[in-house]
């Protein structure tokens, strides 16, 4: 009679669990078909376990395609569906993607139709990079080393294959291609790419320069361009968060630094002749300048006895960007430096409207700062956190005119022999001033050459 | 008496005879120089995108298309988009200018009308030949694209149309 109680049970608990497998079969995308992997084998993994909380190492920005050429730009900070859904399938090419083969760069190929193009601003460690979705990624990891860009090719439906392609266009200048099957993440990326092509109201469309046989452009760039003899923009305006008209104000600034010190009865502050205000605790000192440059330093002595990797070290820097509480403006990831002495240097640059907010070079000489926001980690702690202290919001709508195109822009930047461009960027150029407005930033010999939009 | 008749037959000889003067064949000892007529080298052009074939019709259902290229430095790219009135004339939509610069590239967006729109695009530069090149460009409604792509079509007959979302056959299968 005991026996049967508990075959009683087992078949219970069985039964409750193919109920619940066939529910998410049926309602979610599983990792596999199979009912004892999902349910059983997955008790036994550490893996996700060991990691922590890693998160994902995000891209700079993200290009959307459409299949017929044009394209739309999206920087991730935007929470958008089909970032979402790419993260999936990407997650799910880790899990389950097949080796397809390494080839040359074949842009044709992958933006020929619907597909949406990863490009990050250094090449990311694929290792670093898998520990974000908690996948151990064997297949993947075993034939890809590093990528600066990653192209995902979606299928109309999760009957077709989709293709995930990682490259290396920095070091290698080849492209690892997975594919993968019956990808119900996939297919809802593909009516998510249809959806947004259909609904989408901004005025800038961008173009691939390697579609467009633009030859002269050393990678493959998207550039915008409008179809009207001018396009109609809206300027920015630089916003203070410690500052009430024009006046920067100490209980203003108090409170928006608070969040970095754990103890504030321990917090003291004080004001210099030269009117930099400093608040300092036993291990953490703020100050913020006359310029808007605000300054973040973490003397304590203790360290991690983990080793620090790229993922930990981007993961303490993301959870001290969320600390700052006067941060409003989204950001991306613009560059990453590993310096002689083990720091990591992570900087970010702000993004409005799917467009970037740079900073010219007079406020980056005067400020000493190379982009908008500077984390520097040391085992996995944040040692110092320097940003340029501005939100940015949308002014007027389309109080400002921009009427001279990219190639306009290239041939008033080049010089006497112009023989290759790295890079060409719309964006926001923040000078010393409070409107903000559009310029194009045009890369030639690691040489920036800023220009106007207005002929 | 035989003076008169002398004259008189010389008279008549004269009037009846055609003298006609040839030009002889012209030799190499007597020819005069003609001044050579010039021939301007044609501009270089090169369309990379946008146009698939000159000389051809392509369809799409794009509202409009980006023409890319290269050409020289200084030269001045005339396209033009028109489409046929109701008399069957060409009838210009819209029409854009471009001078190309020292990186030798070029790039227009045009709009493109519903139809066909017959695309002219026109490349003159000082001391050089013009190039002229025109192609068609027939714009389908989107929503002949989506009933495309919503509907299967069975092979043979298009009057059977099987509706894949709903999965019913407005007309059975004989």
């Amino acid at each position: 009679m005991k026996i049967n109680k508990i075959i009683n049970f087992v078949i219970l608990g069985l039964v409750a669990t193919a109920v619940i497998q066939t529910g998410k079969l049926w309602l979610g995308d599983m990792t596999s078909h199979n009912f004892f992997y999902t349910v059983f084998a997955s008790l036994g993994d550490n893996y996700t376990r060991t990691l922590g909380n890693v998160e994902v190492i995000e891209a700079e920005k993200i290009a959307v395609g459409y299949g017929n050429k044009k394209f739309s730009i999206i920087y991730p900070t935007n929470e958008n569906s089909i970032t979402g859904l790419g993260n999936q399938v990407i997650k799910e090419t880790l899990s389950k993607g097949k080796y397809i083969g390494t080839s040359d760069i074949n842009w044709n190929d992958y933006l020929n139709s619907k597909a949406v193009v990863y490009s990050y601003s250094f090449p990311v460690s694929i290792l670093e990079y898998t520990k974000g979705f908690k996948e151990k990624a064997e297949e993947v990891t075993s034939n890809v080393k590093s990528f600066d860009e990653i192209a995902i090719v979606p299928s109309r439906n999760s009957t077709e294959e989709l293709n995930v392609y990682f490259i290396n266009n920095s070091e290698f200048h080849e492209a690892y291609c997975f594919s993968l099957d019956r990808s119900g993440s996939g297919e809802k990326l593909y009516a998510a790419i249809e959806k947004y092509q259909q609904t989408y109201e901004g005025n800038l469309i961008y173009n691939s320069t390697i579609q467009s046989g633009f030859y002269l452009i050393k990678n493959n760039v998207f550039v915008p361009q409008w179809t009207q003899e001018s396009l109609k923009y809206s300027s920015l305006k630089r916003v203070n968060p410690y500052a009430s008209n024009g006046i920067v104000y100490k209980d203003l600034l108090e409170n928006g630094l608070s969040s970095f010190f754990t103890n504030q009865s321990a917090k003291w502050d004080e004001q210099d002749e030269s009117g930099v205000y400093m608040f300092s605790d036993e291990n953490n000192v703020v100050k913020y300048y006359e310029d808007g440059i605000l300054e973040y330093y973490n003397y304590d002595t203790y360290e991690s006895s983990n080793e620090q990797t790229l993922a930990t070290a981007y993961t303490a820097s993301q959870n001290f960007l969320k600390k700052d509480s006067t941060l409003k403006t989204g950001i991306f990831l613009a560059d990453v430096e590993l310096r002689s002495d083990g720091l990591l240097v992570f900087s970010y640059d702000y993004t409005v409207d799917n467009l970037p907010v740079l900073i010219s070079n007079d406020v980056k000489e005067k400020s000493n700062i190379s982009h908008a926001v500077e984390v520097t980690v040391k085992s996995d702690t944040v040692k110092r956190y320097k940003r340029y202290a501005y939100n940015f919001e949308i002014s007027e709508t389309n109080d400002s005119t921009a009427n001279m195109d990219f190639i306009t822009a290239v041939d008033n930047s080049s010089k006497d022999n112009l023989t290759e461009i790295q890079d060409i960027t719309l964006g926001y150029c923040v000078e010393n001033n409070d409107s903000v407005k559009l310029k194009w930033f045009t890369e030639i010999n690691d040489e920036i050459f800023i220009s106007n939009v207005l002929k | 008496m035989r003076k008169y008749l002398v004259t008189l037959t010389a008279l008549t000889l004269m009037c009846f005879t055609n003298v006609v003067a040839y030009a002889g064949p012209l030799s190499a000892a007597s020819a005069v120089p003609v001044e050579e007529a010039v021939v301007l080298p044609a501009v270089v052009f090169d369309v990379s995108s946008g146009i698939k074939s000159f000389d051809k019709t392509e369809s799409t259902f794009d509202e409009s298309r980006t023409i890319s290229g290269s050409s020289e430095q200084g030269a001045v790219i005339a396209i033009s988009v028109s489409t046929k009135n109701a008399d069957g004339n060409l009838k210009v939509n819209s029409a854009y200018n471009i001078e190309v610069g020292a990186s030798g590239l070029f790039s227009q967006t045009i709009e493109l009308a519903v139809g066909e729109n017959v695309v002219k695009i026109s490349v003159c530069k000082d001391g050089c030949s013009a190039v002229d090149e025109e192609a068609t460009i027939k714009r389908k409604k989107r929503e002949i694209k989506n009933e495309l792509e919503n509907g299967i079509s069975i092979p043979g007959d298009s009057s059977f149309t099987i509706k894949s979302s709903s999965f019913t056959i407005s007309n059975p299968i004989k």
